[in-house]
Protein backbone atom coordinates (compact mmCIF):
# COMPACT_ATOMS: atom_id res chain seq x y z
CA UNK A 1 0.00 0.00 0.00
CA UNK A 2 1.29 3.49 -1.23
CA UNK A 3 1.13 6.55 1.10
CA UNK A 4 -1.37 7.84 -0.71
CA UNK A 5 -3.62 5.04 -0.22
CA UNK A 6 -2.46 4.61 3.55
CA UNK A 7 -4.29 9.00 3.47
CA UNK A 8 -7.34 7.32 1.62
CA UNK A 9 -8.17 4.90 4.22
CA UNK A 10 -11.53 5.79 5.91
CA UNK A 11 -10.93 7.82 8.93
CA UNK A 12 -11.52 4.64 11.39
CA UNK A 13 -8.78 2.66 9.71
CA UNK A 14 -6.61 5.96 10.20
CA UNK A 15 -7.76 6.48 13.87
CA UNK A 16 -6.88 2.69 14.36
CA UNK A 17 -3.22 3.46 13.30
CA UNK A 18 -2.77 6.24 15.28
CA UNK A 19 -4.19 4.40 18.37
CA UNK A 20 -1.92 1.83 17.69
CA UNK A 21 0.75 4.35 17.40
CA UNK A 22 2.06 3.33 13.85
CA UNK A 23 5.17 5.61 13.68
CA UNK A 24 5.05 5.71 10.03
CA UNK A 25 1.63 6.33 9.40
CA UNK A 26 2.23 9.37 11.67
CA UNK A 27 4.94 10.58 10.31
CA UNK A 28 3.05 10.65 6.94
CA UNK A 29 -0.14 12.25 8.62
CA UNK A 30 2.54 14.90 10.03
CA UNK A 31 4.00 15.30 6.61
CA UNK A 32 0.65 15.86 4.59
CA UNK A 33 -1.75 17.64 7.41
CA UNK A 34 1.56 20.56 7.93
CA UNK A 35 1.45 22.86 4.76
CA UNK A 36 -2.30 23.83 4.83
CA UNK A 37 -2.11 24.14 8.53
CA UNK A 38 0.35 26.40 8.71
CA UNK A 39 -0.36 28.28 5.42
CA UNK A 40 -4.07 28.85 6.79
CA UNK A 41 -2.80 29.76 10.39
CA UNK A 42 0.00 32.36 8.70
CA UNK A 43 -2.25 33.49 6.43
CA UNK A 44 -5.68 33.88 8.45
CA UNK A 45 -4.13 34.83 12.00
CA UNK A 46 -1.07 37.05 10.68
CA UNK A 47 1.28 34.69 12.61
CA UNK A 48 5.22 34.17 11.80
CA UNK A 49 6.14 31.06 10.12
CA UNK A 50 8.22 29.50 12.85
CA UNK A 51 4.99 30.47 15.53
CA UNK A 52 2.57 28.68 12.68
CA UNK A 53 4.92 25.27 12.73
CA UNK A 54 5.26 25.14 16.77
CA UNK A 55 1.60 25.52 17.00
CA UNK A 56 1.22 22.97 14.38
CA UNK A 57 3.66 20.49 16.47
CA UNK A 58 1.98 21.03 19.75
CA UNK A 59 -1.95 20.46 17.87
CA UNK A 60 -0.65 17.52 16.43
CA UNK A 61 0.35 16.07 19.07
CA UNK A 62 -2.35 16.63 20.82
CA UNK A 63 -4.20 15.36 18.13
CA UNK A 64 -2.27 12.05 18.52
CA UNK A 65 -2.42 12.25 22.57
CA UNK A 66 -6.22 12.26 22.49
CA UNK A 67 -6.40 9.18 20.34
CA UNK A 68 -4.51 7.17 22.27
CA UNK A 69 -6.17 7.88 24.91
CA UNK A 70 -8.61 7.07 24.06
CA UNK A 71 -10.48 10.58 24.29
CA UNK A 72 -11.33 10.14 20.66
CA UNK A 73 -12.63 7.00 19.61
CA UNK A 74 -14.52 8.43 16.29
CA UNK A 75 -14.60 11.76 14.34
CA UNK A 76 -17.77 13.72 13.18
CA UNK A 77 -15.21 15.39 11.16
CA UNK A 78 -12.09 15.11 9.54
CA UNK A 79 -8.67 14.96 11.06
CA UNK A 80 -7.44 18.14 9.23
CA UNK A 81 -10.70 19.57 11.20
CA UNK A 82 -9.87 18.40 14.29
CA UNK A 83 -6.23 19.72 14.09
CA UNK A 84 -7.53 22.80 12.94
CA UNK A 85 -9.87 22.76 15.65
CA UNK A 86 -6.94 21.89 18.01
CA UNK A 87 -4.67 24.73 16.76
CA UNK A 88 -7.40 27.38 16.68
CA UNK A 89 -7.91 27.60 20.70
CA UNK A 90 -4.16 26.86 21.72
CA UNK A 91 -4.06 29.95 19.69
CA UNK A 92 -7.04 31.49 21.68
CA UNK A 93 -5.49 30.66 24.79
CA UNK A 94 -1.98 32.04 23.82
CA UNK A 95 -3.36 35.26 22.21
CA UNK A 96 -5.09 35.29 25.61
CA UNK A 97 -2.34 35.31 27.92
CA UNK A 98 -0.70 37.69 25.49
CA UNK A 99 -3.77 39.59 25.92
CA UNK A 100 -4.94 39.89 22.83
CA UNK A 101 -8.52 40.02 21.74
CA UNK A 102 -9.16 37.67 18.74
CA UNK A 103 -12.72 36.80 17.44
CA UNK A 104 -12.93 32.63 17.24
CA UNK A 105 -16.22 30.69 16.23
CA UNK A 106 -17.35 28.11 18.47
CA UNK A 107 -16.17 25.15 16.98
CA UNK A 108 -19.52 23.43 17.19
CA UNK A 109 -18.90 20.76 14.79
CA UNK A 110 -15.86 19.76 15.55
CA UNK A 111 -15.72 17.52 18.97
CA UNK A 112 -12.17 18.51 20.50
CA UNK A 113 -11.98 15.97 23.21
CA UNK A 114 -9.68 17.98 25.18
CA UNK A 115 -5.62 18.62 24.94
CA UNK A 116 -5.23 19.43 28.33
CA UNK A 117 -2.69 16.81 28.31
CA UNK A 118 -0.06 18.88 26.88
CA UNK A 119 -0.91 22.12 29.57
CA UNK A 120 -0.10 19.05 31.69
CA UNK A 121 3.39 18.73 30.40
CA UNK A 122 5.56 21.08 32.80
CA UNK A 123 3.59 19.64 35.86
CA UNK A 124 5.12 16.25 34.61
CA UNK A 125 8.38 17.44 34.57
CA UNK A 126 8.28 18.40 38.29
CA UNK A 127 8.66 14.40 39.33
CA UNK A 128 12.35 14.44 37.91
CA UNK A 129 13.45 11.41 40.31
CA UNK A 130 10.99 9.06 39.02
CA UNK A 131 12.01 11.01 35.45
CA UNK A 132 15.46 10.09 35.60
CA UNK A 133 15.26 6.97 36.80
CA UNK A 134 13.11 5.94 33.81
CA UNK A 135 15.69 7.45 31.24
CA UNK A 136 17.98 5.11 32.60
CA UNK A 137 15.96 2.33 32.65
CA UNK A 138 16.90 -0.68 30.11
CA UNK A 139 14.99 -2.84 28.04
CA UNK A 140 12.67 -4.84 28.34
CA UNK A 141 11.28 -2.97 31.33
CA UNK A 142 11.45 0.20 29.23
CA UNK A 143 9.21 -0.55 26.17
CA UNK A 144 7.08 -2.54 27.69
CA UNK A 145 5.97 -0.23 30.76
CA UNK A 146 5.98 2.36 27.86
CA UNK A 147 3.82 0.53 25.17
CA UNK A 148 1.36 -0.41 28.54
CA UNK A 149 1.07 3.10 30.77
CA UNK A 150 1.71 5.16 27.39
CA UNK A 151 0.60 3.44 24.49
CA UNK A 152 -2.17 1.85 26.51
CA UNK A 153 -1.69 -1.14 24.46
CA UNK A 154 -3.24 -4.09 25.90
CA UNK A 155 -1.14 -7.26 27.67
CA UNK A 156 -1.72 -9.61 24.98
CA UNK A 157 -0.56 -7.05 22.57
CA UNK A 158 2.35 -6.82 23.91
CA UNK A 159 3.38 -10.10 24.51
CA UNK A 160 2.50 -10.66 20.94
CA UNK A 161 4.54 -7.35 19.78
CA UNK A 162 7.37 -8.07 22.42
CA UNK A 163 7.81 -12.11 21.86
CA UNK A 164 6.34 -12.89 25.33
CA UNK A 165 4.61 -16.46 25.68
CA UNK A 166 1.23 -15.09 26.50
CA UNK A 167 -0.45 -11.96 28.19
CA UNK A 168 0.35 -13.60 31.96
CA UNK A 169 3.77 -13.08 31.24
CA UNK A 170 3.44 -9.63 30.10
CA UNK A 171 1.43 -9.23 33.31
CA UNK A 172 4.27 -10.72 35.32
CA UNK A 173 6.68 -8.75 34.32
CA UNK A 174 5.29 -5.46 34.33
CA UNK A 175 4.96 -6.19 38.19
CA UNK A 176 8.40 -6.87 38.32
CA UNK A 177 9.76 -3.43 36.38
CA UNK A 178 7.24 -1.58 38.20
CA UNK A 179 8.78 -3.13 41.63
CA UNK A 180 12.18 -2.51 40.30
CA UNK A 181 11.40 1.26 39.59
CA UNK A 182 9.97 1.74 43.17
CA UNK A 183 12.97 0.43 44.59
CA UNK A 184 14.93 2.79 43.04
CA UNK A 185 12.81 5.73 43.87
CA UNK A 186 12.80 4.68 47.47
CA UNK A 187 16.47 4.19 47.77
CA UNK A 188 17.10 7.50 46.21
CA UNK A 189 14.55 9.19 48.65
CA UNK A 190 16.75 8.16 51.48
CA UNK A 191 20.07 9.02 50.27
CA UNK A 192 18.68 12.17 49.47
CA UNK B 1 3.80 -10.97 46.67
CA UNK B 2 0.73 -11.74 45.04
CA UNK B 3 -0.90 -9.09 47.64
CA UNK B 4 1.33 -6.43 45.85
CA UNK B 5 1.08 -7.79 42.79
CA UNK B 6 -3.23 -7.10 43.09
CA UNK B 7 -2.53 -3.77 44.92
CA UNK B 8 -0.27 -2.57 41.70
CA UNK B 9 -3.77 -3.88 39.71
CA UNK B 10 -6.01 -1.91 41.52
CA UNK B 11 -3.92 1.19 41.53
CA UNK B 12 -4.13 0.82 38.25
CA UNK B 13 -7.98 0.75 37.76
CA UNK B 14 -8.13 3.57 40.11
CA UNK B 15 -5.89 5.54 37.81
CA UNK B 16 -8.03 4.76 34.82
CA UNK B 17 -10.86 5.53 36.80
CA UNK B 18 -12.39 2.17 36.63
CA UNK B 19 -13.19 1.90 40.23
CA UNK B 20 -16.63 3.03 40.92
CA UNK B 21 -18.94 2.94 43.69
CA UNK B 22 -18.00 0.85 46.93
CA UNK B 23 -15.14 -0.40 45.20
CA UNK B 24 -13.88 3.22 45.02
CA UNK B 25 -14.74 3.88 48.68
CA UNK B 26 -13.17 0.93 49.86
CA UNK B 27 -9.79 1.86 47.83
CA UNK B 28 -9.70 5.43 49.50
CA UNK B 29 -10.97 4.19 53.01
CA UNK B 30 -7.99 1.74 52.75
CA UNK B 31 -5.53 4.80 51.77
CA UNK B 32 -6.42 7.00 54.22
CA UNK B 33 -6.33 4.21 57.19
CA UNK B 34 -3.18 2.38 56.06
CA UNK B 35 -0.22 4.47 55.46
CA UNK B 36 1.88 1.44 54.16
CA UNK B 37 -0.85 1.50 51.18
CA UNK B 38 -1.03 5.10 50.95
CA UNK B 39 2.71 4.89 50.23
CA UNK B 40 2.11 2.41 47.75
CA UNK B 41 -0.36 4.02 46.21
CA UNK B 42 1.65 7.09 45.91
CA UNK B 43 4.60 5.56 44.46
CA UNK B 44 3.38 3.54 41.93
CA UNK B 45 0.83 5.81 41.06
CA UNK B 46 3.91 8.93 40.09
CA UNK B 47 5.84 6.08 38.38
CA UNK B 48 2.62 5.34 35.95
CA UNK B 49 1.94 8.89 35.59
CA UNK B 50 5.92 9.27 34.52
CA UNK B 51 6.17 6.63 32.06
CA UNK B 52 3.09 8.39 30.30
CA UNK B 53 4.92 11.77 30.95
CA UNK B 54 7.96 10.59 29.34
CA UNK B 55 6.19 9.10 26.35
CA UNK B 56 4.82 12.22 25.81
CA UNK B 57 7.81 13.98 25.84
CA UNK B 58 9.66 11.24 23.95
CA UNK B 59 6.97 11.72 21.49
CA UNK B 60 7.17 15.66 21.21
CA UNK B 61 10.95 14.87 20.34
CA UNK B 62 10.18 12.63 17.72
CA UNK B 63 7.49 15.57 16.21
CA UNK B 64 10.85 17.98 16.53
CA UNK B 65 13.33 15.56 15.00
CA UNK B 66 10.38 15.25 11.63
CA UNK B 67 10.33 19.17 11.72
CA UNK B 68 14.12 19.05 11.25
CA UNK B 69 13.97 16.84 8.54
CA UNK B 70 11.43 18.45 6.73
CA UNK B 71 13.57 22.01 7.37
CA UNK B 72 16.16 20.41 5.65
CA UNK B 73 14.36 19.52 2.78
CA UNK B 74 12.89 22.26 2.41
CA UNK B 75 16.25 23.96 2.20
CA UNK B 76 17.58 21.26 -0.06
CA UNK B 77 14.74 21.63 -2.57
CA UNK B 78 13.46 25.28 -2.11
CA UNK B 79 10.50 26.46 -4.11
CA UNK B 80 10.18 29.75 -4.71
CA UNK B 81 6.71 31.07 -3.68
CA UNK B 82 4.28 32.33 -6.13
CA UNK B 83 3.61 34.92 -4.19
CA UNK B 84 7.06 36.57 -4.18
CA UNK B 85 7.24 35.89 -8.21
CA UNK B 86 3.63 37.88 -8.56
CA UNK B 87 5.25 40.52 -6.44
CA UNK B 88 8.12 41.24 -8.15
CA UNK B 89 5.98 40.88 -11.25
CA UNK B 90 3.58 43.41 -10.21
CA UNK B 91 6.24 45.61 -9.06
CA UNK B 92 7.69 45.76 -12.86
CA UNK B 93 4.53 46.29 -14.39
CA UNK B 94 3.86 49.27 -11.67
CA UNK B 95 7.22 50.94 -12.76
CA UNK B 96 6.15 50.25 -16.63
CA UNK B 97 2.36 51.65 -16.88
CA UNK B 98 2.75 53.80 -13.99
CA UNK B 99 1.40 56.61 -16.61
CA UNK B 100 -1.85 54.41 -17.55
CA UNK B 101 -2.40 53.45 -14.25
CA UNK B 102 -3.31 56.69 -13.47
CA UNK B 103 -5.42 56.84 -16.64
CA UNK B 104 -7.69 53.74 -15.96
CA UNK B 105 -7.38 54.72 -12.29
CA UNK B 106 -9.93 57.24 -13.09
CA UNK B 107 -12.48 54.83 -14.86
CA UNK B 108 -15.56 53.06 -13.13
CA UNK B 109 -14.18 49.25 -12.43
CA UNK B 110 -16.26 46.58 -13.99
CA UNK B 111 -16.86 42.98 -13.34
CA UNK B 112 -13.51 41.46 -15.09
CA UNK B 113 -11.20 44.18 -13.72
CA UNK B 114 -12.95 43.59 -9.98
CA UNK B 115 -11.69 40.33 -10.78
CA UNK B 116 -8.18 40.98 -12.27
CA UNK B 117 -7.73 42.90 -8.78
CA UNK B 118 -9.23 40.66 -6.58
CA UNK B 119 -7.96 37.19 -8.22
CA UNK B 120 -4.74 35.35 -6.62
CA UNK B 121 -3.71 31.55 -7.06
CA UNK B 122 -3.34 30.63 -4.19
CA UNK B 123 0.42 29.89 -3.13
CA UNK B 124 1.89 26.05 -3.44
CA UNK B 125 1.53 24.76 -0.28
CA UNK B 126 2.19 21.57 -1.08
CA UNK B 127 5.36 20.94 -3.53
CA UNK B 128 7.92 19.82 -0.75
CA UNK B 129 10.12 17.64 -2.67
CA UNK B 130 11.37 17.78 -6.15
CA UNK B 131 12.40 14.08 -6.25
CA UNK B 132 8.54 13.38 -6.76
CA UNK B 133 7.19 13.76 -10.56
CA UNK B 134 3.67 12.42 -11.00
CA UNK B 135 1.01 14.60 -12.38
CA UNK B 136 0.45 16.62 -9.85
CA UNK B 137 3.58 17.63 -8.90
CA UNK B 138 4.67 18.51 -12.51
CA UNK B 139 1.17 20.58 -12.95
CA UNK B 140 2.28 22.36 -9.33
CA UNK B 141 5.87 22.95 -11.09
CA UNK B 142 4.43 24.52 -13.92
CA UNK B 143 1.64 26.65 -11.76
CA UNK B 144 5.04 27.92 -9.61
CA UNK B 145 6.09 29.28 -12.81
CA UNK B 146 2.67 30.91 -13.20
CA UNK B 147 1.88 28.51 -16.41
CA UNK B 148 -1.51 27.63 -15.68
CA UNK B 149 -2.17 26.29 -18.87
CA UNK B 150 0.41 23.87 -19.06
CA UNK B 151 -0.45 23.02 -15.39
CA UNK B 152 -3.72 22.05 -16.85
CA UNK B 153 -2.83 19.56 -18.87
CA UNK B 154 -0.90 17.64 -16.08
CA UNK B 155 -3.54 18.36 -12.80
CA UNK B 156 -5.99 17.07 -15.06
CA UNK B 157 -4.10 13.83 -15.05
CA UNK B 158 -3.68 14.01 -11.46
CA UNK B 159 -7.31 14.84 -10.82
CA UNK B 160 -7.86 11.42 -12.80
CA UNK B 161 -5.88 9.36 -11.30
CA UNK B 162 -7.33 10.61 -7.87
CA UNK B 163 -10.65 11.98 -7.75
CA UNK B 164 -10.68 12.45 -4.00
CA UNK B 165 -7.82 14.69 -3.60
CA UNK B 166 -9.13 18.36 -2.68
CA UNK B 167 -5.75 19.80 -3.02
CA UNK B 168 -5.85 18.81 -6.49
CA UNK B 169 -8.73 20.16 -7.33
CA UNK B 170 -8.47 23.24 -5.64
CA UNK B 171 -5.48 24.12 -7.88
CA UNK B 172 -6.99 23.41 -11.32
CA UNK B 173 -9.89 25.09 -10.30
CA UNK B 174 -7.25 27.92 -9.56
CA UNK B 175 -5.79 27.15 -12.98
CA UNK B 176 -8.54 27.49 -14.88
CA UNK B 177 -9.88 31.15 -13.32
CA UNK B 178 -6.34 31.85 -14.10
CA UNK B 179 -6.90 31.10 -17.52
CA UNK B 180 -10.33 32.56 -18.61
CA UNK B 181 -11.83 28.83 -17.93
CA UNK B 182 -14.26 30.38 -15.80
CA UNK B 183 -17.00 27.91 -16.03
CA UNK B 184 -15.17 25.12 -15.49
CA UNK B 185 -13.16 26.58 -12.51
CA UNK B 186 -16.95 27.58 -11.39
CA UNK B 187 -17.91 23.55 -11.21
CA UNK B 188 -14.83 22.47 -9.30
CA UNK B 189 -15.49 25.39 -6.41
CA UNK B 190 -19.11 24.94 -6.26
CA UNK B 191 -18.25 21.09 -5.84
CA UNK B 192 -15.30 21.89 -3.27
CA UNK B 193 -17.61 24.41 -1.35
CA UNK B 194 -19.02 21.94 -0.19
CA UNK B 195 -16.02 19.66 1.04
CA UNK B 196 -15.36 19.55 5.31
CA UNK B 197 -14.12 22.68 6.51
CA UNK B 198 -10.51 23.44 6.60
CA UNK B 199 -8.17 25.19 3.78
CA UNK B 200 -9.74 24.29 0.43
CA UNK B 201 -13.18 25.00 1.37
CA UNK B 202 -12.50 27.75 2.47
CA UNK B 203 -10.46 28.81 -0.83
CA UNK B 204 -12.81 27.09 -2.68
CA UNK B 205 -15.82 29.88 -1.30
CA UNK B 206 -13.44 32.70 -2.07
CA UNK B 207 -12.71 31.51 -5.53
CA UNK B 208 -16.37 30.64 -6.23
CA UNK B 209 -17.40 33.89 -5.57
CA UNK B 210 -14.30 35.18 -8.01
CA UNK B 211 -15.79 33.23 -10.51
CA UNK B 212 -19.90 34.64 -10.09
CA UNK B 213 -18.03 37.76 -10.37
CA UNK B 214 -16.45 37.35 -13.76
CA UNK B 215 -19.39 36.04 -15.13
CA UNK B 216 -21.52 38.22 -13.87
CA UNK B 217 -23.63 35.76 -11.54
CA UNK B 218 -23.68 38.92 -9.15
CA UNK B 219 -27.14 37.37 -7.43
CA UNK B 220 -24.46 34.14 -6.56
CA UNK B 221 -21.77 36.08 -5.79
CA UNK B 222 -23.52 38.71 -3.07
CA UNK B 223 -25.04 34.94 -1.85
CA UNK B 224 -21.30 33.32 -1.91
CA UNK B 225 -19.89 36.52 -0.25
CA UNK B 226 -22.29 36.57 2.25
CA UNK B 227 -21.26 32.98 3.12
CA UNK B 228 -18.04 34.43 3.61
CA UNK B 229 -18.81 36.99 5.76
CA UNK B 230 -20.93 34.72 7.75
CA UNK B 231 -17.31 33.14 9.26
CA UNK B 232 -15.43 36.13 11.04
CA UNK B 233 -12.11 33.75 10.83
CA UNK B 234 -12.13 32.87 7.29
CA UNK B 235 -9.28 33.63 5.48
CA UNK B 236 -10.33 35.90 2.85
CA UNK B 237 -13.17 37.42 5.51
CA UNK B 238 -11.25 40.66 4.37
CA UNK B 239 -11.01 40.72 0.91
CA UNK B 240 -14.76 39.40 1.17
CA UNK B 241 -15.64 42.84 3.29
CA UNK B 242 -14.00 45.11 0.28
CA UNK B 243 -15.49 43.44 -2.46
CA UNK B 244 -18.70 43.25 -0.71
CA UNK B 245 -18.44 47.03 -0.71
CA UNK B 246 -17.31 47.53 -4.25
CA UNK B 247 -20.29 46.55 -5.58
Amino acid sequence: MTDSDLLKEPIASQLSRVRKGDEQFLKLLYESKRPGFISWFQKTYGMGRQQAIELFQNAFSAFYFNVKDGKIEVLKSTIDTYIFGIGKIMMKETFRKENRLVDIDELSEVDLADYSVFRQENEAHNNRIVGLILDKLEDPCKTLLTLYYFQNLSLESIAESMGYKNYGVVKKKKCLCLKSVRSLLIESKLTR
Amino acid sequence: MKDEEKDIELIEAYLKGQLTGSALQDFELRRTSDPSFASDVDDYLLIMKEVDAAGQISFINKVKGWEDEIASKEKKTKVIPLRRLLAVAATLLLIATAGGYIFFKSLPAGNADLFDQYFEPYEDVISQRSADVGPFQKGMNFYNEGKYAEAIKHLEVALEEDQADLSIRCYLGICYLATNQTLKGKDIFESLANSDPGLYREIAEWNLALAYLNLDEIPDLERQLNVILQQKDHMYFKQATDLSAEL
